[in-house]
Parts: structure tokens; sequence; C-alpha cells
């Protein structure tokens, strides 16, 4: 049961990172990213690569990890997506392209075998007798910090509220002088980030593996879905419930099954509530 | 499918452009029919092989090029009917009480079950627009792909799922003929029903769906037409191929390569055209097979996917909106530069 609980709330927080990331860039752009997971996966072995295979230090490569995949998510948005922003049959698919060769690209360069990334923060910790690693607990801490960071940065600042009002109302906010460009630009960065941090993460809960940017793309779908599209609130409590679920699949029935109910649940809301829980 | 909008019936299939380009298509025909005398067997395999995927591509093109709806499922549906197939016909099989059928009773009934299965769990989603029919559409894919690893009642074989099935008929030119057969008639089927009124009104839906709503016109009945004509043709490819290949299995069904192939075939060929995905399923077939010596595995989807994105980003209408682009070039030279018409 405590695996469970504790499990799931990495995996929860994790996976909200990523859902955040998704969901404001369909909040400010109104387009999908398919590419998204793939930054997850990019970070992930980057961070292992300048940390293990290099020898850099620790907080240089979590740095390089961070700026590369917020670095790929401008290259995206302005290479891939700002040209076609009206049209999103051309962005899913090119977006979904270019996932598809950031995975090549991972097997050209490290195989397809499972690699083993250092934890963190090493140690283990006594919870109630069960014992957890630092590292689970480490990536916790990180992980809420930036979801709370996030939605102070979109309550406070200037640029959060810009966000918020573009995805209002998007006329209504380049009236009012907002530079829809700038602002997208901005999101792109951060959702990057964001997906950099849950890859560094992600490496050292899991492993790498090519295929590991799959799992993630498909939750953060059912996440935003059971959430609704384009809410933060909405995504961290669709976060906790999909990766709750798949915890609980995970460690009580069958390894196999990980993720079929948390995609029931979101076909289930599709049909009945299509707007989500905190859609509008 | 008749739909009444103020006193007319809207054709389904038109017969007139048949008759237009009718020399056209029987070119082609007979170009690629008498092409087995003349070309070595192992480019014929490919040339099935490339048959195969614009089955698929076409299948794609009918529902997501038309309407919009991008589907990230497809494989769903293939997957279904070759399994189905792929489970019923299968000899000797690993239960005693297994039941064995002759293969002109289970191609029908994998199709039948494509056609079921889609419209039991695709047409409830294709109420939802935009992006959340993609995503959907995947998650049904997924679901299926982790149903099929899980191996219920080891129906299904798991990981290394069903082999040694029965082959529809043997030879390399037999096999090629009822591949170019099954192709063309389905892209000639499609096409005559997508230069009729129908197939205007699921363009129109690409375009605007409100403004076809708001005419009078159920959307979700254009839709859920275009959708069975899509599953059928997806439940026919995929039933043929299982039987071509004479295996099935979630790596080669359900991979996301496979996909990428399907929706890459019908974008660089030109989406919401038919022909588009012709062109486009024998250039991807081919590009791989041509390439398969030179690069090894991921540097040869990784080459040809970068092609795609190109592709995409510079032409997203593909091979087809490319050369209308020179032939209008090419009018424009004739006529001497652009002349526009007197205001009158």
């Amino acid at each position: 049961m405590l695996a469970i609980a504790i499990n799931g709330a990495l995996l929860s927080s994790l996976y909200a990172l990523i859902a955040l990331g998704f969901t404001m860039i369909y909040g400010v752009g109104r387009v999908l990213n398919l590419a998204h997971a793939g930054y997850v996966m990019v970070a992930g072995y980057i961070y292992y690569f300048t940390w293990q295979e290099m020898g850099l230090s620790m907080g240089l490569s979590m740095f390089i990890a961070i700026a590369a995949s917020a670095g790929l998510a401008l290259a995206t948005y302005t290479g891939l997506v700002r040209r076609y922003l009206n049209n999103p049959t051309v962005v899913y698919v090119s977006t979904f392209i270019l996932a598809l060769v950031m995975d090549y690209l991972i097997v050209v360069f490290f195989h397809t075998e499972t690699i083993n990334v250092w934890p963190v923060v090493v140690g283990v910790t006594k919870v109630f007798g069960y014992s957890v690693s630092n590292n689970m607990i480490a990536s916790l801490i990180v992980s809420w910090v930036c979801i709370v960071g996030l939605m102070l940065f979109v309550r406070r600042t200037h640029l959060g509220r810009a966000m918020r009002a573009l995805a209002m109302d998007r006329k209504g906010a380049i009236v009012s002088g907002i530079n829809p460009d700038r602002v997208n630009l901005m999101t792109w960065a951060i959702s990057g980030a964001l997906a950099g941090v849950a890859g560094i993460f992600f490496g050292s809960y899991t492993y790498l593996i090519p295929e590991m940017w799959h799992m993630p793309l498909v939750m953060s779908f059912a996440i935003v879905v059971i959430g609704g599209l384009g809410s933060i609130e909405g995504t961290i409590i669709g976060a906790h419930i999909v990766g709750y679920m798949q915890t609980t699949t995970q460690l009580a029935i069958d390894e196999r099954l990980r993720g079929v109910f948390a995609l029931a649940i979101m076909i289930v809301m599709l049909i009945f509530r299509p707007k989500g829980l905190f859609g509008k | 499918m008749v739909s009444k909008y103020k006193g007319n019936e809207l054709t389904v299939i038109n017969w007139m452009a048949s008759i237009k380009s009718f020399r056209w298509w029987i070119i082609a025909i007979a170009v690629m029919f008498v092409l087995p005398f003349f070309v070595p067997s192992n480019i014929l395999r490919t040339c099935i092989m490339a048959n195969f995927m614009v089955i698929f591509a076409i299948s794609w093109d009918m529902m997501s090029g038309y309407t919009g709806y991008v589907s990230f499922g497809h494989p769903f549906l293939i997957g279904i009917a070759g399994y189905v197939t792929a489970m019923l016909s299968r000899q000797g099989g690993f239960q005693p009480e297994h039941i064995v059928l002759p293969l002109y009773a289970t191609v029908p009934l994998g199709i039948a079950a494509a056609v079921g299965g889609g419209m039991l769990f695709f047409m409830p989603s294709m109420r939802t627009r935009g992006p959340y029919f993609s995503l959907v559409s995947l998650a049904f894919l997924m679901i299926l792909d982790r149903i099929m690893i899980a191996d219920p009642g080891g129906m299904t074989g798991g990981d290394r799922g069903l082999s040694s099935l029965p082959y529809m008929i043997s030879g390399v030119a037999p096999n090629y003929w009822l591949s170019l057969g099954l192709m063309f008639a389905i892209a000639i089927g499609l096409w005559l029903v997508t230069k009729s009124d129908v197939g205007h009104v699921l363009k129109a839906i690409h375009m605007d769906e409100d403004v076809v709503e708001s005419s009078g016109l159920s959307t979700y009945r254009f839709k859920r037409f275009a959708f069975i004509l899509s599953a059928l043709t997806a439940g026919i490819g995929g039933a043929f191929y299982v039987h071509y290949l004479g295996s099935i299995s979630p790596r080669g069904a359900f991979s996301y390569t496979f996909l990428l192939n399907i929706i890459i075939s019908t974008v660089i060929g030109g989406m919401g055209t038919i022909i588009g995905p012709i062109f486009g399923g024998y250039f991807i077939t081919f590009i791989v097979e041509t390439l398969r010596p030179f690069l090894e595995g991921a540097w040869r989807f990784l080459t040809y996917s970068l092609v795609a994105i190109a592709i995409v980003y510079f032409q997203p209408r593909g091979f087809v909106g490319i050369a209308q682009d020179i032939s209008a070039w090419f009018r424009v030279k004739r006529r001497g530069g652009i002349q526009y018409d007197q205001a009158t």
C-alpha cells in the first residue's frame, strides 16, 4: 500500500510536469505539440551523457539538459509550428514526425539497450517502515517546487497574465497590446524546460530507453482530457488520477496492462464530459 | 448515403468523373498489370508491399485527409482485421478446441470486425472535435496494443504474435496481381466517391465544420460515412496483408513506425486527393527498400522522416500540390505572363 502511495505520488508529479507544458502550449497557441514527450527523452539522455560519459559536474549537466530541451522546444516552434499555427492538421503531423525523428536519433547514438542513470541523491530513508530512496523524495520535492513556481508565475507576473489573457480571448489580448508571438515563444521555452526537469528525474526513477516517450505522451493526453485542456488545476488533479491508476495497475494487477485503465477513464470522460473536470 | 437538401439528393458516386479521366486509369492499370513480365521478383515484392501501403494510406486519407480529423489510430482498424482473421484461420492452434475456418470465411469476418469495432469504439470519439479525436484514437491504439501483448486466453500469442498463417495464394506474380487489383479497386471506388457531392461536403467539413452544420447538413452523418469507408478499406488491407505476410505481431502492426509510414505516405503524396497516396505509398516503400543496403535501421528511418518533414513544411499539399504548382506555372508561361481579366 505504502509503495503504491509513494511511487504514485512521484509518478503523478512527473506526469504533472510533462502535462502542464503540454496544456500550456495548447492554451496559448491552440496547437498540440506531439513532440513534447520527446523533449523528456532527449533531456534524460543528454543529462546521462554529459554527466556519466563526459564527466561534467551534476549541476552543469542538469543545466545543459534543461537548456537543451527548452532550446529544442523553441526550435520546434520557430522552425515547424509558427508558420502553420492556423492549420492544426499540419502541426499534428509534423510534430509527430519530429518526435519519431528524435526517437531515431537516440537509437542512432545510444542504441536500443536500456541505460541506468545514477541517482541524483544517493541513500535511503525509512518512511513508516518502508524504505524510500532519497532520489525519489528529491524528485518529488523538485517537481512540486516547479509546479508551485509555475502556478505563481502564471498568476502573479505580467507574462503569466499575458498567457492567461491569450488563452481566454486571443483577439482581445492582441487588441490590449500583447504580442502573441513573444508570449508563444516564452510558453514553448518554459514548457520545454519543464519537460527537461521531468526527463532528468524520469531517467533516474526508471531507466533510459528510446521508447520512453510513448507512455508520457499518451498519459499527458489522458491527463489533459481528464483535467480539461488548458486548465492548470485540472492538469494537476488529472495527473494524480492517472499516476495513481498506473502505479496501482503496475504494482497490484499486471505490469503489462499499465496505462490501459487510465486510457479507459479518459475515453469515458470524453464521452460523458468532453470538457474535462475543469475545462471551460 | 442519401441526404435530402432542398429537395435535391446529393450524389454519392460521380460517374462523370470516371468518364472524363477514364483513359488515365486505364493506362495506369495496363502499365502496372504487365509489370511482372519485365521486372525481377525482388522489385515485385517491394511493389506488393507498396500496394498494401497504398491501401492503408488511402484509408487514412479517406477519413483524415478529407474531413481533417487526424487519426493516429489507424493501425487499430488494421490490427483488428488482421488479428481476427489470423486467430480464426490458424491451423493446428495452440489449444485443441481452437476453431479453424477457411480463408473465404475468416477474411470477411476480419473486415466486418474492423468496421464493427471501429464503429463501436471510434464513432463516440468522432463527436469530439479536433485535437480530442487525435488523442483518443491514439489511446485506442495503445489499449489494443497492451491487450494483445497481455495475451488474454492465450489467443493472440502475446509479444511474438501469431505466425505460420495460411497464405491467400502462392507465387510472387499472383500475389502482385491480387494486391494490385485490390489497390486499384479501392482507389477508383473511393476516388469516384470523393469526386461526388458527398466528397465536396467532406472537404467543406475540413475547412469549417460549423458552416456546414449551419447550412442544414448533419456533419455527423457525413463523418460516419467517411469513417465506414475508411474502416472498410483498412479492414480489407489488414486482412489480406496478414495472409500475404503469413504472420502478425504487435511489434509489426502497432508500432509507431508503421503508423508513421501510413501518415507520411498520405501527407507527402497529398492529403485529401486519393491519387496522392498512390504516389506517396510507392515513394515511401521504394525509398525504404532502396536505402536498405546503404543505411542501417534507424539511419534509414531518420533520413526519410527528415525528407517527410521537409515536404510537409514546404508544401503541405504534397506531390499533388507540387504537380499543380508546376502545371500552373506552365500555363502562365504559355500565355506569356499573368493576364488579368478586364474589369467590367
